[in-house]
């Protein structure tokens, strides 16, 4: 610190100008300024809510850019089909492979068993 | 705390902007399965099945690949990626050509078709029964499903204990179903993918006391066989099913593309 230094500092410090703050008092404007939408305060539980869609719509939106994830519904068309009723009723069931498909060619039928004795 | 709420809509903006439909404006991927897209020039395939029921027992010999008489002159796998017969639990033989004796009856066949006897349909009154000859016309690729049955209840008799006899009826069915899917092969030729062929038969009967006859309580019994073949347009193909007993059945293919004959 040099002499000039040292002079400053012993130099005593005025006081605060009580005519000044009041000056600077009396040119505030009468109606408060209206906070800016940019400084609004939102509650912690709010900010959190918009976070979490934000970044559920922002997953969204990725996945679609991307077109990982693309829904894409195929319906095959039905199948052609024929149903074939064969009448059995005469010819005895097709698909009996005994020998009875041969003993039994009509639905319905009486029967009557004779039982011999061999000579 | 202070949030910035600009920020917060901005990134909502974007947010919509980008889940917007123009974002979603990419090609489809192929579907598994889906076979090639019809065009408009695309035609449709008739598909004739004749089954036929034979009363009777087959004049060829079995071999190791089938029948004495039967022939398969036509590779079926063709063009077909990992073809194969996939499931066989009782011999179903695939031919082309024939020249056997079926019930009696003999039938020839080649690619200009089948005779029986010299005749386009087996004799009437013979022990070789038609018992079904559906058609079916089918636009590629799409599936189709065949169902045969009888409308008879399955017959049997049952022994009283005072020695009489009942007949009695089964609701339990039987008969066969041929399911697949028609696509147009790579090499030209009609894929019939995962053809399909559920067979429900009654192979036995239990036998009845004193009683030599063949008309107990039956034994039911489901058999599947499940192939992709490649059939050539407008070609006859034969298909011998072993019945497991007495006769068996006889199956008749033919595809047309564009449904000409």
């Amino acid at each position: 610190m040099d002499d000039f230094e040292s002079k400053l500092k012993r130099l005593p410090l005025r006081a605060p100008s009580q005519q000044l703050d009041a000056r600077v008092a009396a040119q505030r404007p009468e109606r408060p300024i209206q906070p800016s939408p940019v400084t609004w305060r939102v509650p912690v539980w709010l900010a959190a809510a918009a976070a979490v869609v934000m970044a559920l719509m922002g997953f969204a939106a990725g996945t679609a850019w991307r077109g990982e994830r693309r829904v894409v519904e195929y319906r095959p068309s039905s199948p052609v089909t024929i149903q074939v009723i064969h009448d059995s009723s005469a010819t005895g069931n097709p698909f009996d492979f005994t020998r009875a498909s041969d003993i039994f060619p009509a639905g319905k039928m009486e029967a009557t068993i004779h039982t011999s004795k061999g000579a | 705390m202070t949030r910035k709420v600009v920020p917060i809509v901005c990134m909502a903006v974007l947010a919509v902007v980008s889940t917007s439909p123009a974002a979603d404006s990419g090609a489809a991927p192929p579907l598994p399965h889906a076979g090639p897209a019809i065009s408009s020039t695309a035609g449709q395939v008739l598909i004739q099945f004749s089954l036929y029921r034979v009363h009777g027992d087959i004049g060829g010999e079995p071999t190791t690949t089938g029948l004495r008489g039967f022939s398969l002159t036509d590779n079926l796998w063709e063009g077909i990626e990992g073809g194969k017969v996939e499931a066989i639990q009782e011999p179903f033989v695939f031919f082309v050509l024939s020249n056997v004796r079926v019930a009696g009856v003999l039938l020839r066949a080649n690619e200009n078709g089948w005779t029986w006897d010299g005749q386009d349909r087996p004799p009437s009154g013979g022990k070789i029964e038609t018992i079904a000859a559906p058609k079916l016309m089918v636009l590629p690729p799409n599936s189709f499903v065949i169902e045969i049955s009888p409308n008879e209840p399955v017959q049997y008799f049952e022994k009283r204990p005072d020695g009489t006899f009942e007949l009695k009826s089964l609701q339990e069915k039987t008969g066969l179903s041929l399911t697949g899917t028609v696509e147009k092969g790579a090499t030209g030729r009609i894929v019939l993918r995962d053809l399909t062929l559920r067979f429900r038969s009654i192979r036995k009967r239990k036998p009845i006391e004193g009683v030599g006859l063949d008309v107990g309580e039956p034994i039911f019994e489901k058999r599947e066989f499940k192939t992709t073949i490649a059939v050539k347009s407008g070609r006859e193909y034969g298909m011998l099913i072993a019945g497991g007993g007495y006769g068996s059945l006889i199956l008749r293919l033919r595809a047309d593309l564009n449904g000409s004959e």
